[in-house]
């Protein structure tokens, strides 16, 4: 009796393994990934930097004191800052001073003016930071809308060149001056 | 007697309606044979199957990927007694990102691409499929999934759980025109595999 359940339970067996065995079967894999917030200059992976340089030419008008300095911008100059996110930003201008001191009263070595950063956003608009020369500069502020993706999505200006007094006679030699815009992620 | 009469009780009708009449066995010093040699034979086979053995799974993270692209590869094994076919299908067709309102000149979905090498005992095959083309119903002709007799990339050998399989998801740095907006991104993509004799 005993060899006999045997014999069964190999039936069953032989009968098992020859069952079909067609199947489909799954595998099933994620992909994630993250852009972060990041802003480039002119394209991803651009640089992280713009300039420009404008060339006011002499500043002295025939009697000495400052000659009118049509207002400058950045237009027209290619620059696009693409941002993934609102960018906050900021502007800080320094004035235009040559090296050498004014030897006194009714002498000037500082021209200033008004500086701009205008920012083009979607859908339509553009937000203007503003700082006037000698200050502090303006505080960090996010943007209300992600910039537009278009040339001159970023326009530096500048306007109101000023000497303390209009009747101060600069000093000669070279001048320089900054306009900082800082665009942050 | 007393063994023959124990093999009519085991092999009960079949066996012992012939052998009854035809051998008997003796105890020894009582005649012979004192043995009777019962020949079983037992035979076996095992179907065609075809599985992973190990399947295509896991998740692959890519952090800022629009800058430094996509490149990773699943690797898996196949263990298949015949030919085989694999498909793919993907969920969003890309890496997709639900931010919300979409700015002009901003994009929430992007490209990659997906390659397909299947690993037998003696060959290979492979294909290369953008992702866009793998969702359902789409237009990858090699091995948009899922995969059945006749769909998905075939594989004319068997594959002993060879390992060399994979599945490559790939892409260059995002190039644009659009900006890709700050978010988190996912695809998901199911992988079958089907016997196709």
């Amino acid at each position: 009796m005993r060899v006999g359940l045997l014999s069964a339970s190999v039936i069953a067996a032989l009968a098992v393994a020859g069952a079909a065995s067609a199947q489909t079967v799954t595998g099933t894999v994620n992909i994630t990934g993250t852009v972060n917030s990041k802003c480039s200059v002119n394209g991803s992976g651009g640089p992280s930097a713009f300039s420009d340089t404008w060339n006011l030419g002499d500043l002295a008008d025939t009697d000495g004191t400052l000659t009118a300095i049509p207002a400058q911008s950045t237009t027209g100059d290619g620059i696009q800052v693409s941002c993934t996110s609102r960018p906050f930003v900021s502007i800080d201008a320094s004035p235009i001073v040559n090296v050498a001191p004014a030897p006194g009263p009714g002498y000037t070595n500082t021209v200033n003016y008004t500086a701009y950063a205008d920012f083009l956003t979607v859908p339509s608009a553009t937000e203007t930071i503003t700082d006037a020369s000698g200050g502090a500069g303006s505080s960090p502020a996010q943007l209300t809308a992600h910039l537009q993706n278009v040339t001159d999505n970023v326009v530096v200006r500048a306007d109101t060149f000023v000497t303390a007094n209009a009747s101060d006679i600069l000093v000669s030699g070279p001048y320089s001056g900054t306009i900082i815009v800082t665009i942050t992620p | 007697m007393r063994k023959a009469a124990l093999a009519c009780a085991v092999f009960a009708g079949l066996w012992c309606a012939e052998s009854v009449a035809q051998t008997t066995a003796y105890a020894p010093g009582h005649g012979s044979p004192n043995s009777i040699v019962l020949t079983v034979p037992v035979t076996a086979s095992i179907d065609n199957h075809c599985g992973f053995g190990t399947a295509p799974s896991g998740t692959y993270d890519q952090p800022d990927f629009d800058d430094v692209g996509l490149n990773h590869d699943f690797n898996f094994t196949l263990d298949c007694t015949l030919p085989m076919r694999v498909g793919v299908v993907s969920g969003n067709g890309g890496l997709l990102a639900t931010p919300g309102v979409l700015p002009t000149g901003y994009i929430a979905f992007a490209p990659y691409d997906v390659t397909l090498f299947l690993q037998g005992d003696t060959t290979s095959t492979s294909a290369t499929c953008a992702a866009s083309t793998l969702t359902t119903g789409s237009t990858c002709s090699t091995f948009l999934g899922p995969a059945t007799t006749t769909q998905g990339l075939r594989l004319n050998d068997t594959a002993s759980a060879v390992s060399g399989s994979y599945l490559r998801v790939s892409a260059p740095p995002y190039p644009g025109p659009e900006v890709l907006i700050a978010a988190s991104y996912s695809d998901t993509l199911v992988v079958t595999l089907s016997a196709s004799p």
